[in-house]
C-alpha cells in the first residue's frame, strides 16, 4: 500500500527522497499494479509491496528520442508507445514495445520504470541488452555512473535511471515474444543482437527474460554462435532452467525456449547475411 | 495529497490519499463512467480516461499522479443530451450490450480517430487493445469505427452492417438502438454501485484459506474495537437455516446445503466472517484483527476423490427431504455428524451426500445394448472440461437498505424474484418487504443467476439498519463465486457402415465443487441439449455430480452443453472416420430434422418428467449447408511453412428457448392518457436488449412507434413475477408475455372503443398509428386515437384506465439450433492453434433484435474459443485457485478473435415462440470447442479429448515433449 506521494521538482530532490526510503515512480505502471504486487511478493526481495513511499518523477525532464548516426539516446521517461511509435528506432525496439499487450499500458509505462521494475518477462529489458544498452544514472549519492543493463538487472540496482543509451541502433536484431493469447503472460521473452563487421561476426548478444529469475544473457548460445556452431535449440535446452508454473510444465518452457530463440537466431543471421 | 487538474475542460481540486487510484477519486468526483473491473490489475480497460490525451487506466494511475495533467472521460463526447458521433456509431452497429466499458471502447475509439482518420483492422485492433469485452465478441467494434470515421467525413452516413430480418412484420427483426445502451454509452449512473450513498457502509468478507476445515474458534473482539467498524458477523450470528443460492425455481432441484456463513468452510474463499464498516480501510483493518482457529480437514478435490472408498465426506450433516424421502432415510443418517447443517433436499433428485453426490439421474430409450451390437463400429471416449469462471466486467455488487419495515436490494442480478423470494425466506420476512430493484447489469453469462452476494448484504443491512454496500474483487470472483463445473464425459456410440447412428450413450460426470447449485441440472443440460441433435433409436445416460472442495459451481451461459456437446460432436467425428465416412455427411444422415419426433426427451426432464416432443422448426439443415459453403468444405488448404498444418472443423448446436413447464412470464400493459403505453415486464435485461424484445412485441401487435412504449422492468414492486434471464428464455418467454399483454390490450382497447362508437368490438380493427377503426354494417366507418379512447376512459364518466396483464406458458419446446464452423493453423513447432476463420450460423427463428443476437453470437463464440485455447483455473494441490486475475486466467481480447469471423442467422418461422422467435444468445457457446477440435484433428490427426487445448497440451499430444501427470 502506498502509504506517501511526493512530485519531485528535480534530480536532487528525487534523490534527497529516494534516501529518504522512498522508491522512484515513473509511469506507475508497475508500481500501482495490483498483479506487480503479487508477483513481486512472491519472487523477489526487490519490493516491500505491503508499505510503499513513492517519488514521482513525472516533472522531470527525462522524456524524448533523439538518434545521432547510429547512436540512440531515450531518455527514461519516455513513454513505451512513443518508442513503439519512433521511426528512429529499429523494428527491433519498436517491437518489443508494442509487445506490452495493451494500448493503455503503453501509453503510461516508460523505459526507465520497465527496467527499474525489472520483471523476469520484460519485453524491454532482452532487446536492449542485445543492442548492448547502457544506462546513464544517478547513484543515491547523486554521482552519475554508467552501466550496463546486465548490471543493472543482475545487480538489482536501485539508481535513478537517466537515459538509455544505445551505441549502435543498426545492428542486425531480432526480438522474440511467445504467449498463449493477446493478453497472456510471455513465456518466451527473448532477444537476438549480432555485431557483423565486413560479413563477419565479431559478437553475438542473446538474452532472454521467462526463464531465470531475471532477463539473462544467454552465454553459452552466444559463444556457439561466435565459434560457427549449429544446433541452436540443443545449447539452449541444456543451458536454461526455467520453472514450471501456471504458464506450463519446465519440459514445456525449456522446449518453447530452445525452439523459439533458435529461429530467432537463425532470422537475425538472416538478416545479418551471415 | 492536494491535487489540481484539469477535468473536462475545468479545472478542479482535490484532496487525495497517496495510495487512492484515479478510479476512485474520479468516481468519488461524480464521474460514473469511469469503472473498476480488476482491481488495478490495469487489463480490462473499464477505467479508461484520455490522460493528456492519451488513453490510460484510471486504476494503475495514482490519483496523485493526476496533479497538473489534463483528464477527459467519455462525459466530454456529447453536448448536452446529444451523443457524439463516436458513441451514436457504437449504438447503430449494435456494439453496446451489457455496456459497463462502453465508455471507455468510446474514448479509445475518439483518440484512434483523432490520431488516424482513417483506420485499418491493425489500428483498430491496436486502439481498442486495452478493452476486455465479453457481451459481444469484438467484431462488431470494427463497424463502429469504419461507421463512426466515414460520419466524421459525411455526418449522414448510414449503417449498412446489420441485417433485417421478418418482411412481413414492421418492428420485429429491424435494426433498432435499445435504450439503456444509449444511457450505457454516455456514462450515465445505471449500475448498483452507483446508487450508493455517502452513509453507506461496505461488507468484507474473510475468506478460508483451507479447502476443508473446521472454525475450532474465532475471536472477533479486536475487529468489533476497530474505529469504524458496525458490526462483524461470523457463524454464530446467522440464521440458522440452510438454503441453496440457485436462482431456480421453487422448489429447486439443488439441495439446501449451505448456510449464510457455516462454522465448517468447504473451499478456499468460502465465507469465514463477515465485516461491516465505515469505509474500507476500517473493514480492512477489522478483517486482519478477526483471529481463527482452524481444524483443518482433508480436502476432497475432484470426481475420483469424490468416489474413493472411504473419501472424507463433503457435507455429512443430517439429510432431510420436504417430499419423496426415501424410506431407508434413517439407516441413511445413521452416521452424520450433528454439528453440521443439514443437506435438505425439496425433492428426491439422486442425491447421496454420504457418497459426495450431490445429484444424479440416470435414463433411457430403445435398447442400447441391441444398438450396439448392431453397429459395424462403436467408438467410446472419454472427454474432460476444466472449471472456468463467467467474468463479467462489473463484478457482483450489491446494495441493501432498510426503508421503514422493508429491505431494498439494489442488484446486479438476472432473477430478481428468485433473489426476493430467497432473501425473504432466509431472513424469515413476507415477501412483500423485500423489494428487489435489478439495476442495469454489466454481464453476467449464469454467474448472476445465482444469489451469491444478496444474500449477505442483505442480511447485514437488515440486521444493522445501515445501507450495506458490497463489491467483489476480481480475485473473489474467481474462489467466492460461481464458476463453470469441470465435467468428465464418457461418450459411446455405435453406427452402421451406411451410417446410420444404432446407438448413443453419455456418462456426465460433473465436480460439483462445495455446494449444490444446479448439481441435477446442468450436467442433465448437457445431455439433454446434445444426444438430440442426433437421432437415434437406442440412446441412454448416466449423470453424477460429485461435491468437492473446490470453489463452488453453478450456472454458465450453455449450462451442461456446451461441455457435453463437445465430446459428442467430437465422438461423432470419430465414429465417422471408424465406419470410413466423410464427417459432415455423416452428421448430415442422422441429425435432427424438421418434425423429427424427439423421443429421448421422455427421459430428460429437467427437473420434471419429460415427454417426446417435435422439432417444430429447425432451420440446421440451411445452417450446415450454408456454413460448407463459407468455408469451402472438403477442399484442403495447405501452408508454405512445414510447421504449419491447417484444418477445418465444424460442429452442430442445439439448445431451448426457456424450460416449457417450469418457466412463467408475466406482463403489464397500461394506456397512458394521451395513448402512450407503459409496459411493466417481469424479465430481467442483462444487457441482451430484452426490453426492446418486450417493446417491439407490443409495438408490432399495438401498430404503434416504439417511442410509444416505455419498459418498465426489474422492480419487483412494479412488475409482475417473471422466474429471470436463465435457460435462454427472455426472448421466448418474457417476449411472449409481453406480446400476450398486447394482444389483450388490443382486446380490451375494442371492446372500449366499440361502446363509444356503438358498434361491435369485432367488427373494429387498430390501424398503424394507434387508431381502432370500424363501424357496424351499413353505417360510414368510424375511427378513433387510442389517445382520444385514453381521455375517454380515464375521464369522470369513464370505465378506468385500460390495463392488461397477461402471462406466458407452454409445453410447447422451441429449439434454436446452429453449426459452427473452423478454420485453424495448428503450429506444429510452437503447439500454438490459430483461429482464422469462424463461422457460426444459427436458426433463432424470427430474429427480434439483429444486432443484438448477431453481438450475442460473436461474444458466444469468443468466450467459448476462449474456454478452449486459453481460460483455466488453475488449482494446487490444497484447492487454492492459483488464477485469480483476468491475465493469468486467460481471457480473450481482441487480439485473439478468428482473423475471418462471420455470424449469420438462418430465419425460420417458429410456430410457438412469439411472432416466429427463438432464443439465440446461449446456444452460441456451444460449439466452438468441438469444432477447434475436429479441425486440429483435420490438420494434426490429433484428438483432443480436454480442453483447453494448450500449446503445452498440443506438443504432449505429437509427442515433442513428455505429457505432463495432469
Amino acid at each position: 500500500m502506498i502509504t506517501a506521494f511526493h512530485l519531485a521538482e528535480s534530480l536532487e530532490e528525487a534523490l534527497e527522497y529516494r534516501r529518504k526510503g522512498y522508491d522512484y515512480l515513473a509511469g506507475g505502471t508497475q508500481v500501482n499494479n495490483g498483479a506487480f504486487h503479487e508477483w513481486t511478493k512472491k519472487s523477489t526481495k526487490h519490493w516491500d509491496g505491503d508499505s510503499v513511499k513513492v517519488v514521482s518523477l513525472e516533472s522531470l525532464d527525462l522524456q524524448g528520442i533523439s538518434r545521432e548516426g547510429k547512436q540512440v539516446h531515450i531518455g527514461s521517461l519516455t513513454r513505451l508507445q512513443d518508442i513503439a511509435d519512433s521511426e528512429d528506432l529499429s523494428p527491433a525496439l519498436r517491437k518489443a514495445a508494442g509487445f506490452i499487450p495493451t494500448r493503455n499500458i503503453r501509453n503510461l509505462a516508460t523505459i526507465g520504470g520497465n527496467i527499474g521494475a525489472n520483471r523476469r518477462d520484460s519485453y524491454i529489458i532482452p532487446t536492449l541488452m542485445a543492442y548492448g544498452a547502457r544506462l546513464e544514472c544517478l547513484d543515491e549519492q547523486g554521482a552519475k555512473v554508467l552501466v550496463s543493463c546486465e548490471d543493472y538487472v543482475s545487480q538489482e540496482m536501485k539508481h535513478l535511471i537517466l537515459k538509455v543509451r544505445i551505441p549502435d541502433i543498426t545492428i542486425p536484431c531480432v526480438t522474440v515474444k511467445e504467449s498463449r493469447s493477446q493478453l497472456a503472460l510471455a513465456v518466451v521473452s527473448a532477444s537476438v543482437g549480432l555485431v557483423v563487421e565486413k560479413g563477419i561476426l565479431k559478437e553475438a548478444r542473446v538474452a532472454a527474460g521467462c526463464v531465470s529469475k531475471h532477463v539473462i544473457r544467454l552465454t553459452a548460445l552466444e559463444r556457439a554462435l561466435e565459434m560457427g556452431r549449429e544446433g541452436y535449440e540443443e545449447v539452449l535446452s541444456t543451458s536454461i532452467s526455467p520453472n514450471g508454473d501456471i504458464l506450463g510444465s519446465t519440459e514445456y518452457k525449456r522446449y518453447i525456449n530452445s525452439v523459439v530463440i533458435a529461429d530467432a537466431v537463425r532470422a537475425c543471421k538472416e538478416e545479418a547475411a551471415l | 495529497v492536494k491535487i489540481q487538474f484539469i477535468l473536462n475542460g475545468k479545472s478542479v481540486e482535490h484532496e487525495v490519499l497517496p495510495a487512492e487510484s484515479a478510479q476512485v477519486v474520479l468516481q468519488r468526483m461524480g464521474i460514473h463512467s469511469v469503472r473498476n473491473s480488476d482491481d488495478s490489475f490495469g487489463f480490462a480497460g473499464s477505467d479508461t480516461i484520455l490522460l493528456d490525451g492519451r488513453t490510460v487506466g484510471a486504476n494503475i494511475l495514482l490519483a496523485a499522479q493526476l496533479q497538473g495533467r489534463k483528464v477527459e472521460t467519455v462525459e466530454s463526447l456529447k453536448n448536452g443530451r446529444e451523443l457524439g458521433i463516436i458513441q451514436q456509431s457504437m449504438l447503430d452497429a449494435g456494439c453496446v450490450q451489457s455496456g459497463y466499458n462502453s465508455p471507455a471502447a468510446a474514448l479509445m475509439i475518439h483518440d484512434l480517430l483523432k490520431r488516424n482518420p482513417r483506420p485499418e483492422k491493425k489500428d483498430i485492433e491496436d486502439a481498442l487493445s486495452s478493452m476486455f469485452n465479453r457481451s459481444n465478441g469484438y467484431r462488431q467494434f470494427f463497424d463502429a469505427v469504419a461507421l463512426a470515421a466515414a460520419r466524421l467525413e459525411d455526418s449522414g452516413k448510414k449503417v449498412d452492417t446489420v441485417p433485417s430480418y421478418a418482411k412481413n412484420l414492421e418492428l420485429i427483426g429491424k435494426p433498432k438502438v435499445k435504450k439503456d445502451a444509449q444511457r450505457m454509452v454516455a456514462g450515465e449512473a445505471v449500475f448498483v454501485e452507483d446508487r450508493r450513498t455517502v452513509n453507506s457502509c461496505v461488507l468484507r468478507v474473510l475468506r478460508s484459506p483451507h479447502a476443508h476445515a473446521w472454525i475450532k474458534s474465532i475471536d472477533t473482539s479486536a475487529a468489533e474495537a476497530v474505529d469504524g467498524v458496525v458490526a462483524v458477523f461470523t457463524h454464530k450470528d446467522v440464521p440458522q437455516k440452510v438454503y441453496s443460492q440457485a436462482g431456480q425455481g421453487f422448489p429447486e432441484p439443488s439441495p439446501y446445503d449451505r448456510m449464510l456463513i457455516s462454522r465448517k468452510v468447504r473451499h478456499v474463499g468460502d465465507r469465514v466472517a463477515a465485516v461491516v464498516a465505515e469505509n474500507d480501510a476500517a473493514a480492512a483493518q477489522a478483517l486482519d484483527a478477526i483471529k481463527v482457529e482452524y481444524d483443518v480437514l482433508d480436502p476432497v478435490l475432484d470426481w475420483d476423490a469424490a468416489q474413493a472408498e472411504g473419501a472424507v465426506l463433503v457435507h455429512n450433516g443430517e439429510i432431510e427431504y420436504i417430499a419423496g424421502a426415501p424410506e431407508d432415510l434413517k439407516a441413511i443418517n445413521k452416521d452424520t455428524d450433528r454439528q453440521e447443517e443439514p443437506v435438505l433436499y425439496q425433492f428426491p433428485i439422486g442425491g447421496d451426500p454420504r457418497k459426495n453426490i450431490a445429484a444424479s439421474v440416470s435414463g433411457g430409450i430403445g435398447d442400447l445394448e441391441k444398438g450396439f451390437k448392431e453397429a459395424d463400429a462403436v467408438v467410446e471416449r472419454t472427454f474432460e472440461t476444466t472449471q472456468i469462471q463467467c467474468t463479467p466486467l462489473e463484478k457482483h455488487t450489491s446494495l441493501a437498505r432498510v426503508e421503514g419495515d422493508r429491505l431494498i436490494i439494489h442488484a446486479s442480478t438476472q432473477v430478481p424474484y428468485h433473489l426476493r423470494r430467497i432473501v425473504a425466506t432466509l431472513l424469515d420476512l413476507p415477501e412483500n418487504k423485500v423489494r428487489v430493484i435489478k439495476e442495469r447489469v454489466g454481464g453476467g453469462y449464469g454467474s448472476k443467476q445465482d444469489i451469491l452476494i444478496d444474500d449477505l448484504v442483505a442480511f447485514a443491512a437488515w440486521k444493522t439498519g445501515r445501507e450495506v454496500y458490497q463489491q467483489y474483487t476480481r480475485k473473489e470472483e474467481f474462489i467466492g463465486c460461481s464458476t463453470r463445473k469441470p465435467m468428465r464425459i464418457t461418450v459411446k456410440l455405435g453406427a452402421k457402415k451406411d451410417g446410420k447412428l444404432t446407438g448413443m450413450y453419455m456418462k456426465v460426470e460433473s465436480n460439483q465443487g462445495a455446494y449444490g447449485a444446479h448439481a441435477l441440472t446442468v450436467p442433465m443440460n448437457g445431455v439433454s441439449k446434445s444426444l438430440p441433435l442426433f437421432l437415434c433409436e437406442n440412446s441412454a445416460f448416466d449423470v453424477i455430480a460429485y461435491y468437492s472442495n473446490r470453489p463452488p459451481t453453478g450456472a454458465y451461459q450453455g449450462y451442461g452443453a456446451p461441455k457435453a456437446n463437445y465430446a459428442l460432436q467430437v465422438a461423432a467425428k470419430e465414429l465417422a472416420e471408424a465406419i470410413g465416412m466423410e464427417h459432415y455427411e455423416f452428421v448430415e444422415k442422422n441429425r435432427v430434422r424438421e418434425g423429427s419426433m424427439l423421443e429421448i426427451l421422455k427421459i430428460l426432464g429437467e427437473g420434471r418428467e419429460g415427454k417426446a416432443a417435435p422439432a417444430e422448426s429447425c432451420g440446421l439443415g440451411e445452417c450446415m449447408k450454408q456454413g460448407a459453403e463459407m468455408i469451402e468444405w472438403g477442399k484442403k488448404v495447405e501452408s508454405s511453412d512445414p510447421n504449419i498444418k491447417i484444418g477445418k472443423g465444424f460442429a452442430t448446436i442445439q439448445q431451448g428457448s426457456g424450460l416449457p413447464g417450469l418457466d412463467m412470464a408475466n406482463a403489464t400493459l397500461k394506456m397512458l392518457g394521451d395513448g402512450s403505453f407503459v409496459l411493466q415486464s417481469g424479465g430481467a435485461d442483462i444487457g441482451t436488449g430484452l426490453d426492446l424484445v418486450c417493446a417491439k412485441m407490443a409495438a408490432e401487435v399495438l401498430k404503434i412507434d416504439m417511442e410509444l412504449i416505455h419498459v418498465d422492468s426489474g422492480d419487483t414492486d412494479i412488475a409482475p413475477f417473471d422466474t429471470g434471464a436463465y435457460a435462454s428464455s427472455g426472448t421466448y418467454f418474457s417476449g411472449g408475455a409481453a406480446r400476450n399483454a398486447a394482444l389483450k390490450m388490443v382486446e380490451k382497447i375494442k371492446k372500449e372503443a366499440a361502446a363509444i362508437l356503438e358498434c361491435k368490438a369485432e367488427e373494429l380493427e387498430i390501424l398503424p398509428g394507434g387508431i381502432v377503426k370500424g363501424g357496424s354494417a351499413g353505417k360510414k366507418k368510424q375511427e378513433m386515437s387510442f389517445q382520444k379512447l385514453a381521455w375517454h376512459t380515464q375521464s369522470g364518466e369513464g370505465s378506468g384506465q385500460i390495463v392488461a396483464t397477461a402471462s406466458f406458458t407452454t409445453e410447447h419446446f422451441s429449439f434454436p439450433y446452429g453449426a459452427h464452423f473452423a478454420q485453424v493453423a495448428v503450429n506444429t513447432r510452437t503447439g500454438k492453434v490459430t483461429v482464422q476463420k469462424y463461422y457460426a450460423l444459427q436458426d433463432a427463428g424470427i430474429p427480434v433484435n439483429p444486432e443484438y443476437a448477431l453481438g450475442q453470437v460473436y461474444g458466444g463464440v469468443v468466450k467459448s474459443i476462449g474456454h478452449s485455447l486459453y481460460e483455466e483455473m488453475k488449482f494446487d494441490t490444497a484447492g487454492r485457485c492459483l488464477t485469480t486475475d483476468l491475465r493469468s486466467y486467460g481471457v480473450p481480447m481482441i487480439g485473439d478473435i478468428p482473423e475471418d469471423f462471420e455470424a449469420r442467422l438462418i430465419e425460420t418461422d417458429d410456430p410457438y415462440g412469439p411472432f416466429g422467435a427463438k432464443s439465440i444468445a446461449e446456444i452460441s457457446v456451444n460449439g466452438a470447442a468441438a469444432a477447434l477440435a475436429n479441425a486440429i484433428h483435420d490438420a494434426t490427426g490429433l484428438w483432443l479429448r480436454s480442453w483447453p487445448f494448450s500449446p503445452q497440451k498440443i506438443l504432449e499430444e505429437l509427442g515433442t515433449i513428455k505429457a505432463q501427470r495432469r
